[in-house]
Formats: structure tokens, C-alpha cells, sequence
């Protein structure tokens, strides 16, 4: 399939044992998979001292080979393995407690690398190893979790299956066209030296088969007693790095001309222009198929050549796919082939969180707590995909005829899984909306969930206020003059421990913030101790510095006035 | 948001963009306000024609360099502290000039003056962020069209103000009401407009550097199209220096040339470091343009915009010299030629949309050509009507031309479309300080003769060397369904 970008050799035999507990297994998936997730190596050796070694080493690795392509496709490499390895733990740990034998216990070893793009992603438990060859330079990579009680006896210490608590190292590394991995189980490497090893990967050439049979043949000759398994990978090319390809699936589909009422593409008849701005268009259309009214938004042509833009564009609805949400825009599956570039949503009828601001000018607290609590979710259902919104305002909010309030527009959505890969097309040089945007997204610093919880308290402070928390001059260059205005200078019936909550959220450093959606909304509506204490300790707890330089200048006063009154100048 | 511009609106972005064009039209008005009261300026100090010629051709000197400032100011700025800001400061500069009492301090108030006509970028960014790309063009051809129209404004207006303000400094007190009005609109213009609708996203403008080309022949001729912006300005030095008017000592005319040279040199330098990988990869099939069309679009704003530059400049005195009118008089008819602007520039725009890029700007370099060599025949047996009438005829045709270049400016390649047009911009002074530099030299009449003869060369460059922009990829069938036109 895409041997082109590794090679493999493997071997496994079950030496001088009655059977093999071994498992081990390369997959290169197809396109996209390859792309969001990449390719999978592992090696697991089921532990010896229990009878479903081989059940838990299998399951390990089938769990890597199949759930791990099931996980979500915004999530990190890091993420992703990690909750196919919880669950995995949490089976093979509930399977070896139901059995009251415990000698029935499931317990595995496991080495894997995922390599995503450019990039190597190692995970590791117990004393199963991996060796990379660049060049000339072999190392092993992992670090086996074995401890020895005496020089002849030692104990595994980690392993899948064990413990309820897992504990995973993991580390990640770029890797080049050419380099080699070697996985192999502890019955090869305790009986092949490093320098034997090596060679023998050295000398093997094309045929990574042999060089893993003479891995093993050599273990086995120098008295291994256990499962010999050795698994060769070879990086031929970076999976995706073709940057050509990366620019012709960006221009893959033109840009739709300017469409007017009565018009058809692809089977969508355009009803009128809800919108146009000089990034997009968006229009209300019917699909002539099932009746149903959409949304078809367009790209400017304005940024036909511009890849950052494009890609920004693709992804849009690729979030809208993949996270679902009763509180985020839905967007419609195509079932007709798309001549043109576009994206096609639900129509929600109604008006944006602008709007509503401008009709409701005094609105009650209860009605806004509404409002935020169903942004909130909506954001929370972004941030479970680890995905940052970056450009939350209300004009990218609307409230249907219903109530139910939706975010709906996904074009500067930030997403972890596909930051991993590497593109040529530069990211980074949007600075979302001025006023809305977290102080560390307008100075360059990276983003987190708290830059969306600061965006939307600043959302909720206007919906109490009208105003803005740190005033209509708020930009980068004058972030650090600004400080916080309380919402009750604007309106002074808002309770304390309200602007207290709001405050939190919008404080200028994100580490001060709330860490979580759920905290600031639960401190919307319940008084939160903790803050209202701040807010009554003395100045010597609230500004130390302020104090001190408070006692400092009131000395040097006294100071100069008894001098003045000593020697009568 | 309108499907279509609604002249007649003043909401939303129309209002943006009349309250933008107006101040180009304050700008172009104070730039130019100098040229309907050059006659009694002249009788004032009793200046040569040396001297008036060397005062038109300051004033369009420093809008060449000073547009690529003004470029990247407004990036860091934006255009709304940038407009006013330019407004503002040229108020004060006017009142310097109003207030000269020596040809130095006009000269030198009317050379820094020539930062007014920076102000065009400014507003060009302020319509691109207003308005989507289907009403864009259409946008910038009224703000483009109806502001150059602020030079007629003074010319028909500023002498008769001059005149009734009365006496020997009737003429002071004019560019003086520039100047307040200049000040003022500055200051509107301030608190009426913001940088982006509300509530835009904001993307971190791209930085405005070299351009980037997409081979090594282009490199070249890239490097080789910067020298003339350079080498105006070596003409002007000329012009001033020993060999010229001997306004410049020998040191401070060689201290200036080297200067040029050096800022030259760094730009060579620049273009080659943002263009450097062409050495190392190809370029992206999406990123590839070629840059001759970029050159000739250059070359044919020189002529359109250039042309119109010196006409404004030299006409109100072109009249009284040659045919005796009074300063008034001269002022009205030489008002005429701008008028053209309302409707001759963003038709050439809307004619290049219908009828297709090359055979537009065949048909309009055609015009220009033909009613300049006729304009060249001129002499004082002439009606004056005749004479107006062929002034207007070369305007018609110019300011179409201008239309039609800007029209296809944003086809060469997207995502360098601010670029483009500054380098097309700044051709288009380096074509006013060349024609009125020429004009220094020789009668009117050859004057026009040069400027036929360079549209003459600018159509045979169009007919053979310029490529038709790759035209939609899209049709619409009589049903309405839109479809991919099939290229194979």
C-alpha cells in the first residue's frame, strides 16, 4: 500500500518456550488516517508470570491498531494514545480482578512510536525496548522499568495491566527520511549486546526480514530462554511532506464566482445574499433535493492564492464534521460531488448576540446566565476535541427563534491534532477579533481553553455593561497600560461576587485565570467565597508592593520633615 | 449589506466610502491648489518659467518615495489615524506655503506638500477592508475617480476666491481655505470612520517588503523596473544641480545622487533576499505569475496617471500663456480636463469588466496616442473651444486608461495586489515628474507630442507583449445553474 514511505522486517519465534507471548505489528493507513494519526509500530510482551500473557500483549496492540484510528481526529497523538492506553489498562487490570486466581492476571509490556508528519511520538512501558539508527549513531530509546533486588534477580515494575494508576513515558523527536527503529523484547536484548545489535541492523540492507531472523537467531544461540521478537522499521520518506501536494489540494476546487438569487451549484439554489464581507460571502440557499435551507458560505476571492486562508476555510467545516453539539453551527453532509469550493450549513433562523445586545439594552441576569451557559457548552464540546475557538464575539453567535444559542463560525479555530502536522503553509497571523481576543493570543504567546474563557467573559461583561472590560482602546501595544474596570462602576446593582467572577476570568495573565468553562459559569450564579475574600483582605495581602512602597514614601516624608524640624532650614 | 453600490446610501460601507473619497478629494484639492493660481503666484515674485516649472515638478517629487512610507505606515497605523494624519500636516504645510514670502519657501513648501498625494494608499485599504471583492472595483473606481476630482475642485474654484478675497494677497488667502478645510475634514475624517466594520476579525497584515516573483528572468526585470522610481528622483537632482538650474551646489548634488544610488543598491539587495529560494525550488504552480504584466501595467499607469499629473499642473498656465485668458477663465476651462474623472475612470474600470483586459486597454492607449498627437498640432490660431474640447477628449482616454489598468491589477496575482498597485501608483508620479520635466525643456506642443508618443510605445507593448489575466473558471447556464466552464 504505502510501502513507499517504510519498510518492514519482522520476526518472531517462541524459542525454547511452549508458547509465545509476544505481539507486535506495523500499520500504515490510508489517507486522511494518515495524515491526522500516521503510522503505528509497537511491540508488547505479555507477562510471564501470568497464564493470559499473550491475550493482554494481543489486546495491547490490537487496542493501538484499531482504537487508536478511532479517536478523535483534532486530538494530539499525545491524547489520543493515552486514553486508548487508560482504557486498554482498565480492561486487561477489570479482567485480571474478576478471576479470583490471581495468578489469571493480565499484565503487559509495550513500546510504541507513532510517527505523525514529521514527528515521532514515543510511548513506553516495561522492559520491551526501541533502538533508533541515524547515521551511524544507534541508541536505545527507551528505558527499561526494571528494578534489580540482586545481581542475578530483577523485578518488572511497570507494566499494562498492573496498576489501576498508569504511569507512561513519553517523548517525542523529529524524525528524517533514513532513519531505522528497532523494537525488540527483552528475550533478544538481554542476550544481544548494543554493538552486536547494531551491526547486524547495519548489515542487513534491504532485506529487513533477515536482519530481524538474525536479530533473534543470535538471541537464541547466546542461550535466550524466553520469546524472541525483533521488529525492524525503516523511514523511507516523511508521510505528507510533499509540499506541492499540500498547495494542489488547497486549490483542488475554484472558488465559486459571485452567486445571485436563482442561481444553482451543485444542486443548491441560491435564495439571496445573507452577508458579504471582504473574506467571504454567505447566502441563503435551498437544496433542490430534499427542500431543506442551508447556508452556503464562499471564499473571497480576494484570497484565492492565499493557502493560510484556504486552509483556514477547509478546516471549517472539517470541525463542523467532527464535533457535534446542539450549541455549534451544524454543518450538512454533501451527498452530490462539490465542483466548487464552499461549505454548507443549517440555517439558523434569528438574529446574532449583537443584535440581541442592541434590543436588549438592561438584560436580567437570569436571561444572560442562559445565554452564557449555552455558549459554554458549545465551547466545552470545542475544547473536549481540543479545539480553541480564538475568535469568540457575538457577532460569531446567534440565538434561534427558539433560544437555543449556537456558535457559528469556525474559521479561526485552533486544533491540536492538526498543529502536529507540519505544512509549509505558515500559520499564525490572525489575531482574531480586537477587544474579544486574550491579551496572550495579541502578544504572540500561545493559546489555551483560558483564552476562550477570557473572550467570553468579556462577552458576558458587555451583556451586563454595554461596555468593554478594559475600555475601547484595548490592543496590543496598550494591553499592559490597561487595567480591569469593574462592571459595577456601569452598573452598580450588580452584585459583588458577579464582578469578582468576572474578573477572574479576565485576568491579563492566563495561569490567574479560571481553568475551567464550568468553574466561571458555576461562579455566575453562586456567590464564590474564596473571590469575595480577596476582595475584603487588607491591602498588605491584596498589594504588598503597593503597601510597602506605601510605608517607603511615608518614611522618607516623615524623614524629611523631622530633618526640616531639627535643623529649622 | 447591498447586493449592489447604492450611490445614493449613507449607511454601513457607502458611508466609509464617500467619507473616504471625500478626503482623498481634500487631498487632491490642496495637492493641486497651487496650479489655477501659478499665474498670479508668478506675477508675484516674478518668477521665471524655470522656476514655475521647477515648483510643478517639486510638488509631485516626494509622493514617489513618500508612498512606499505611507504603505508601510498604514499597515502599523491604519488608514483612519493615517488619512487624518496626512490631512493635518499638509494643513500646515499649505499655510507655510500660503505664508511664503521667498521662491526658496515655496519651493520647499510645495516639495514637502507632495506627501499629500501619498494619501491615495491610504484610502485604497480602507474600500479593500470594507468592501467584499465583487463590489471592490467598483468602489475604488468612485473613490479613485471622484477624488482626483478635487484638483478641478480647486481649479475652479480657487481663483475666483483669490479674486474676490481680493488684492495682492487674494491668492494667500485661497490656499489658506484649503488649509482650514484640509484641518478640518483631518479631523472628522477621525472620529467618522473606523479601520474595519465592527466586530471584524483582524488579521495581521502581511509585510509590505519586496515583491515576490516567481522566476529568474522576472527577478531581473523586477530589479531593472525599481530604477526609474530611483532615477526620477536622479532628475529632479539633475534638474536642480549645476547642470540643471544650479540650484544645488556640485557636493550636494553628488552627496544626493550617491544617496539615490545607495538606497537603490539596498533595494536590489532586498528583492534578491525575499527572492532567493528561487534558487533553491520551484515555485508552487498557485504562486506563479509572470512579471511583465506587472511591468507593463506599470508603464501604462506612467502614461495615464502621469499625463494627468502634468496636465493638471501646467494647464491653467498653458492657457493664459498661449491664449491670453485671464486667471479665471483659465482656472474654469483647465477645471474641465479633471471633471473627466467622474465618470471616465471608473468607466475604463467597468469597460475592462465587460469587454476583457487587453482589448480595454488597446482601445483606450489607441485614444490617448491619437488626441495627444492631435493636441500636439495645436497652436494659437485655435479656437479655444476646439483646444478645451481636445483636452477632454485626452482626458476621457487617460483617465479611462487609469480605470482599466487598476481594473486588472487585482487579476495578476491575488495576494499581491497592494503591492501591484503601489508599484503601478508610484509609476505614475515617476510619469508626472517625468513629463513635467520635459515640459521644462520644450514648447507645450511637443509636450503633448512626448506624452502620444509614449502611449503610442505603451499600445505596442499591450498589442504584443501582454497576456489576457486567465479569465473565470465558472459559467452560468440560462437556467441558472453555475457550472465549471471545461478548459480541456
Amino acid at each position: 500500500m504505502s510501502a513507499g514511505i517504510i519498510s518492514i522486517g519482522q520476526y518472531s519465534s517462541r524459542g525454547v518456550k511452549e508458547d509465545n507471548q509476544d505481539s507486535y505489528g506495523v500499520l500504515v493507513p490510508a489517507e486522511p488516517a494518515l495524515c491526522y494519526k500516521g503510522i503505528v509500530a509497537v511491540v508488547a510482551d505479555g507477562v510471564s508470570g501470568c497464564d493470559g500473557g499473550k491475550i493482554a500483549s494481543e489486546s495491547c496492540v490490537k487496542s493501538l491498531m484499531s482504537d487508536y484510528y478511532c479517536t478523535a481526529d483534532s486530538w494530539t497523538v499525545k491524547t489520543s494514545i493515552s486514553k486508548v492506553l487508560l482504557a486498554t489498562n482498565r480492561w486487561l487490570h477489570g479482567q485480571g480482578l474478576s478471576s479470583r486466581d490471581m495468578q489469571r492476571g493480565l499484565a503487559t509490556t509495550m513500546s510504541a512510536l507513532v510517527i505523525k508528519s514529521a514527528t515521532a511520538h514515543m510511548f513506553h512501558i516495561g522492559d520491551t525496548r526501541i533502538y533508533q539508527l541515524r547515521g551511524d549513531k544507534f541508541e536505545c530509546l527507551t528505558q527499561d522499568h526494571r528494578v534489580w533486588v540482586s545481581a542475578d534477580k530483577n523485578y518488572l515494575t511497570r507494566a499494562l495491566g498492573i496498576d489501576l494508576k498508569l504511569d507512561i513515558d513519553y517523548m517525542n523527536f523529529l524524525v528524517e527520511p533514513g532513519d531505522l527503529f528497532v523494537f525488540t523484547t527483552d528475550g533478544v536484548h538481554e542476550f544481544v549486546s548494543d554493538t552486536a545489535l547494531r551491526d547486524l541492523v547495519l548489515h542487513c540492507g534491504d532485506d529487513l526480514d533477515e536482519g530481524a531472523r538474525n536479530i533473534a537467531d543470535l538471541a537464541l544461540r547466546n542461550g535466550s530462554q524466553d520469546n524472541v521478537s525483533c521488529q525492524i522499521l525503516r523511514i523511507n520518506q516523511l508521510p505528507g511532506a510533499d509540499e506541492q501536494e499540500v498547495y494542489r489540494k488547497l486549490t483542488e476546487l475554484p472558488i465559486p464566482p459571485p452567486l445571485s438569487p436563482g442561481m444553482k451549484m451543485d444542486g443548491y439554489r441560491v435564495i439571496r445574499e445573507l452577508h458579504a464581507s471582504k473574506r467571504t460571502q454567505v447566502y441563503l440557499a435551498v437544496d433542490e433535493e430534499t427542500g431543506q435551507q442551508v447556508v452556503l458560505k464562499t471564499p473571497s476571492v480576494n484570497y484565492e492564492d492565499d493557502p493560510l486562508y484556504l486552509d483556514l476555510f477547509l478546516h471549517e467545516e472539517w470541525i463542523g464534521k467532527r464535533v457535534q453539539s446542539q450549541h455549534l453551527l451544524t454543518m450538512v453532509n454533501h451527498v452530490r460531488p462539490k465542483q466548487f469550493l464552499y461549505s454548507v450549513s443549517e440555517y439558523v433562523e434569528g438574529q446574532t448576540l449583537r443584535s440581541w445586545m442592541h434590543d436588549n439594552g438592561a438584560a436580567d441576569l437570569s436571561e444572560i446566565r442562559d445565554i452564557v451557559g449555552q455558549i459554554a457548552r458549545g465551547l466545552h464540546a470545542l475544547h473536549k476535541m481540543e479545539m480553541i475557538h480564538q475568535d469568540l464575539k457575538p457577532e460569531n453567535i446567534m440565538i434561534d427563534r427558539h433560544g437555543t444559542v449556537k456558535i457559528i463560525d469556525f474559521g479561526s479555530v485552533k486544533i491540536a491534532g492538526i498543529e502536529e502536522v507540519t505544512t509549509p503553509v505558515k500559520r499564525l497571523t490572525l489575531l482574531g477579533t480586537k477587544n474579544y481576543t486574550a491579551p496572550e493570543y495579541l502578544l504572540g504567546y500561545p493559546c489555551t481553553p483560558r483564552s476562550d474563557i477570557f473572550s467570553l467573559a468579556v462577552i458576558v461583561y458587555e451583556m451586563i455593561t454595554g461596555h468593554l472590560p478594559y475600555g475601547e482602546g484595548y490592543s496590543e501595544t496598550t494591553i499592559n497600560k490597561l487595567g480591569y474596570v469593574s462592571a459595577r462602576d456601569f452598573y452598580a446593582d450588580l452584585p459583588v461576587w458577579i464582578d469578582k467572577a468576572l474578573e477572574k476570568a479576565l485576568r491579563k495573565n492566563p495561569q490567574r485565570r479560571y481553568g475551567e468553562l464550568s468553574e466561571f459559569v458555576f461562579d455566575l450564579s453562586n456567590p464564590n467565597n474564596e473571590l469575595l475574600q480577596e476582595y475584603t483582605e487588607p491591602l498588605l495581602a491584596r498589594n504588598p508592593v503597593g503597601f510597602w512602597r506605601g510605608v517607603a514614601l511615608l518614611a522618607v516624608v516623615l524623614n524629611i520633615l523631622l530633618l526640616v524640624k531639627i535643623f529649622g532650614v | 449589506m447591498s447586493e449592489k453600490i447604492n450611490l445614493l446610501s449613507f449607511k454601513g460601507n457607502m458611508r466609509v466610502l464617500h467619507i473616504t473619497w471625500m478626503a482623498f478629494f481634500v487631498s487632491f484639492a490642496v495637492w493641486f491648489n497651487h496650479a489655477p493660481l501659478m499665474v498670479i503666484i508668478r506675477d508675484v515674485f516674478q518668477l521665471s518659467n524655470q522656476e514655475v516649472s521647477v515648483l510643478l515638478i517639486l510638488n509631485v517629487a516626494l509622493t514617489i518615495p513618500a508612498r512606499i512610507l505611507v504603505g508601510m505606515l498604514v499597515d502599523r497605523y491604519g488608514p483612519r489615524l493615517m488619512f487624518s494624519g496626512i490631512l493635518i500636516a499638509s494643513s500646515f504645510l499649505c499655510a507655510f506655503f500660503a505664508l511664503a514670502e521667498t521662491f526658496q519657501q515655496l519651493a520647499v513648501a510645495r516639495f514637502l506638500l507632495g506627501f499629500v498625494g501619498a494619501g491615495f494608499v491610504v484610502g485604497i485599504r480602507m474600500i479593500g477592508e470594507w468592501f467584499p471583492a465583487k463590489q471592490a472595483g467598483a468602489a475604488q473606481g468612485i473613490y479613485g475617480g471622484w477624488g482626483n476630482f478635487g484638483s478641478a475642485a480647486s481649479a475652479l474654484a480657487l481663483p475666483t476666491l483669490a479674486l474676490w478675497l481680493g488684492g495682492e494677497n487674494g491668492w494667500r488667502y485661497a490656499i489658506g481655505v484649503t488649509a482650514i478645510i484640509s484641518f478640518l475634514y483631518g479631523v472628522y475624517y477621525y472620529f467618522a470612520v473606523t479601520d474595519t466594520p465592527k466586530g471584524s476579525t483582524y488579521f495581521k497584515s502581511k509585510k509590505m517588503g519586496a515583491m515576490e516573483v516567481t522566476s529568474k528572468t522576472d527577478l531581473v526585470l523586477y530589479m531593472l523596473m525599481s530604477a526609474p522610481i530611483y532615477g526620477a528622483l536622479a532628475l529632479l537632482v539633475w534638474k536642480l544641480s549645476p547642470a540643471g538650474m544650479g540650484w544645488f551646489g556640485a557636493p550636494l548634488s553628488n552627496a544626493i545622487y550617491l544617496a539615490i544610488a545607495v538606497v537603490y543598491g539596498y533595494q536590489v539587495f532586498h528583492i534578491y533576499q525575499v527572492n532567493k529560494n528561487l534558487f533553491s525550488k520551484p515555485v508552487p504552480e498557485m504562486f506563479r505569475y509572470r512579471f511583465k504584466q506587472v511591468a507593463i501595467l506599470d508603464l501604462a499607469y506612467m502614461v495615464t496617471f502621469g499625463s494627468e499629473l502634468a496636465l493638471v499642473s501646467m494647464l491653467p498656465l498653458f492657457y493664459v500663456d498661449m491664449f491670453g485668458l485671464s486667471a479665471v477663465a483659465a482656472g474654469i476651462v483647465a477645471g474641465a480636463y479633471p471633471v473627466m474623472n467622474l465618470i471616465a475612470r471608473p468607466g475604463g474600470g467597468m469597460m475592462s469588466d465587460r469587454m476583457g483586459r487587453k482589448r480595454t486597454l488597446v482601445i483606450l492607449f489607441t485614444g490617448i496616442a491619437a488626441s495627444f498627437m492631435i493636441l500636439a498640432q495645436v497652436d494659437t490660431g485655435w479656437a479655444v473651444p476646439l483646444v478645451v474640447a481636445n483636452t477632454l477628449l485626452c482626458g476621457l482616454f487617460a483617465k479611462g486608461g487609469s480605470g482599466a489598468v487598476f481594473a486588472m491589477v487585482p487579476l495578476i496575482q491575488r495576494r499581491m495586489t497592494g503591492q501591484v498597485a503601489g508599484m503601478a501608483g508610484a509609476y505614475g508620479n515617476v510619469g508626472g515628474l517625468l513629463f513635467l520635466t520635459v515640459l521644462s525643456f520644450v514648447s507645450a506642443p511637443v509636450f503633448f507630442l512626448v506624452i502620444g508618443a509614449a502611449g503610442a510605445a505603451v499600445l505596442a507593448l499591450v498589442i504584443f507583449y501582454l497576456d489576457e489575466p486567465r479569465g473565470q473558471t465558472a459559467e452560468v447556464l440560462e437556467d441558472g445553474t453555475v457550472q465549471l466552464i471545461d478548459v480541456a
